[in-house]
């Protein structure tokens, strides 16, 4: 079903815009969105045209996701931190207008699909500039200061989040019923080599190259906020750099688009953090791990019944491809620390 | 007479080749979907007798979260090999060819 001509959602759009007529001319599903489904909205808002997006829950939700209203206050405290993102313009909580909640955004023109941006020079601009821009917009997320609305929906700002990020990724597995023994190793190997926690920020936790768009010449939003939370500073620029995360550029260590030096100039210059590799490549690695069990979610949706999909049942299996990737990465790091660096044993195997 | 994996092979050459060669858009991706689909299983069958490590079995994750096999490098080994399993049977690519030759039967790999 589409919006076009949706008399209720015309009334609340009426309201909300405090315009004097609203007619919704077109409605389109977006491709994307395992989690949320998107619409594109064409509007004439008193007589001129303008287009929105529309953001409501698919049928079923991955559980670390916020609510619609929630994601909304996010949204608009990035906005406000300036923040490229869509300008938000309206959430809805009454489930009578559309039949659940669902948050409306101005829409921005670019492309959206990673994949096609990691392969398609001729979007993004200057690729290094654009990975210099990604660095220093991570950077004012992680300025982003908490107001109270957004204390109350992110919660007491954790002593440990490393450890709470450990005991989510457990709860997962124990939750889905699945025995992983690799995930399981490399999550302890991790444990055991985590960094100390010195700082915790307002954290994006899904900054990647498939939540940002572009246009030929560069970056025109951040997509995606339904997974802020606190978190150590280092957590972002991680998941924003794993190898899972690069598509077809696995050279290009930024997300598929740039050179890592160039991501890391733009956050440094713009946040005054040192970049320490070492924390980096422990969050590179909890990446793996927290695409993995994402992933087994996703796969248990189609498992279960709950929603049968190929697709869904296909991505369910990344998890074995990343948890061999992650299991490699925590051998490495537990080879490195103890210092034994030579190719003997299980060393050769795991290089 | 074919065997199951013999048949999953042709399944996965008539999508690949018959249907998706001719098909667009979603029809296409579909087709192709399903194609690796079918590939993934011919695989998990090809490597169904690959017997399992007696090192990993009764191994629990409550017993590797408690600390109780940190620093057990055989273990960790037999982990890894079973992971590398799996991770060809869902993606050949997530191996190196090097890898493949460390954690494949002989007859395996690429």
């Amino acid at each position: 079903m589409g919006f076009a001509g949706h008399s209720a959602l015309q009334d609340w759009l009426k309201r909300t815009l405090s315009a004097r007529t609203v007619e919704i001319t077109g409605s389109m599903l977006l491709s994307g969105g395992a989690i949320q489904e998107n619409w594109h909205l064409e509007c004439l808002v008193g007589g001129l045209s303008r287009n929105f997006v529309l953001r409501r829950d698919a049928a079923a939700s991955v559980a670390a996701s916020h609510s619609r209203a929630d994601e909304y206050a996010v949204l608009s405290a990035a906005h406000a931190a300036g923040v490229l993102v869509p300008e938000p313009i309206g959430v809805c909580t009454d489930a009578t207008i559309i039949g659940g909640p669902f948050m409306l955004v101005e829409e921005v023109d670019g492309v959206g699909y990673g994949p096609k941006i990691v392969r398609d020079l001729t979007l993004g601009g200057d690729r290094e500039a654009l990975g210099e821009a990604l660095g220093r917009q991570l950077a004012r997320i992680h300025a982003i200061e908490a107001d109270e609305e957004l204390a109350q929906i992110l919660g007491p700002r954790p002593e440990d989040p490393v450890a709470a990020d450990i005991a989510w990724l457990r709860q997962a597995l124990d939750d889905l019923g699945l025995v992983r023994l690799d995930l399981e190793l490399a999550l302890r190997i991790a444990e055991r080599h985590a960094p100390q926690v010195t700082d915790v920020v307002i954290s994006h936790r899904d900054f990647r190259t498939g939540n940002i768009m572009v246009d030929e010449r560069g970056l025109t939003a951040i997509l995606d906020w339904e997974f802020v939370s606190w978190a150590e500073p280092m957590t972002d620029v991680g998941w924003f750099c794993a190898r899972c995360w690069r598509f077809s550029r696995p050279d290009l260590e930024a997300g598929g688009l740039a050179s890592r030096d160039a991501f890391y100039r733009g956050y440094a210059d713009e946040s005054g953090r040192t970049i320490d590799a070492a924390r980096v490549a422990f969050w590179e690695l909890m990446a793996h791990l927290r695409w993995a069990v994402i992933a087994l979610q996703q796969g248990a949706r189609h498992a279960s019944g709950q929603e049968p999909s190929l697709h869904l049942a296909l991505t369910g299996r990344i998890a074995d491809d990343l948890g061999f990737q992650a299991l490699k990465m925590a051998i490495g790091m537990e080879r490195g620390k103890d210092g034994r660096g030579g190719k003997t044993g299980l060393g050769a195997a795991a290089e | 007479m074919n065997d199951a994996r013999a048949i999953l092979a042709a399944a996965e050459s008539l999508l690949r080749q018959d249907l998706a060669e001719h098909a667009k858009g979603d029809l296409r991706y579909k087709a192709l979907l399903s194609a690796n689909a079918v590939a993934m299983a011919e695989r998990e069958l090809a490597l169904s007798e690959v017997s399992a490590d007696a090192a990993v079995s009764g191994v629990t994750p409550h017993a590797i979260r408690s600390g109780r096999h940190d620093g057990d490098h055989a273990l960790a080994g037999a982990i890894l090999r079973e992971s590398a399993i799996r991770a060809f049977i869902a993606n050949p690519a997530a191996l190196t060819e090097a890898e493949q030759a460390d954690f494949l039967p002989g007859d395996h790999g690429a």
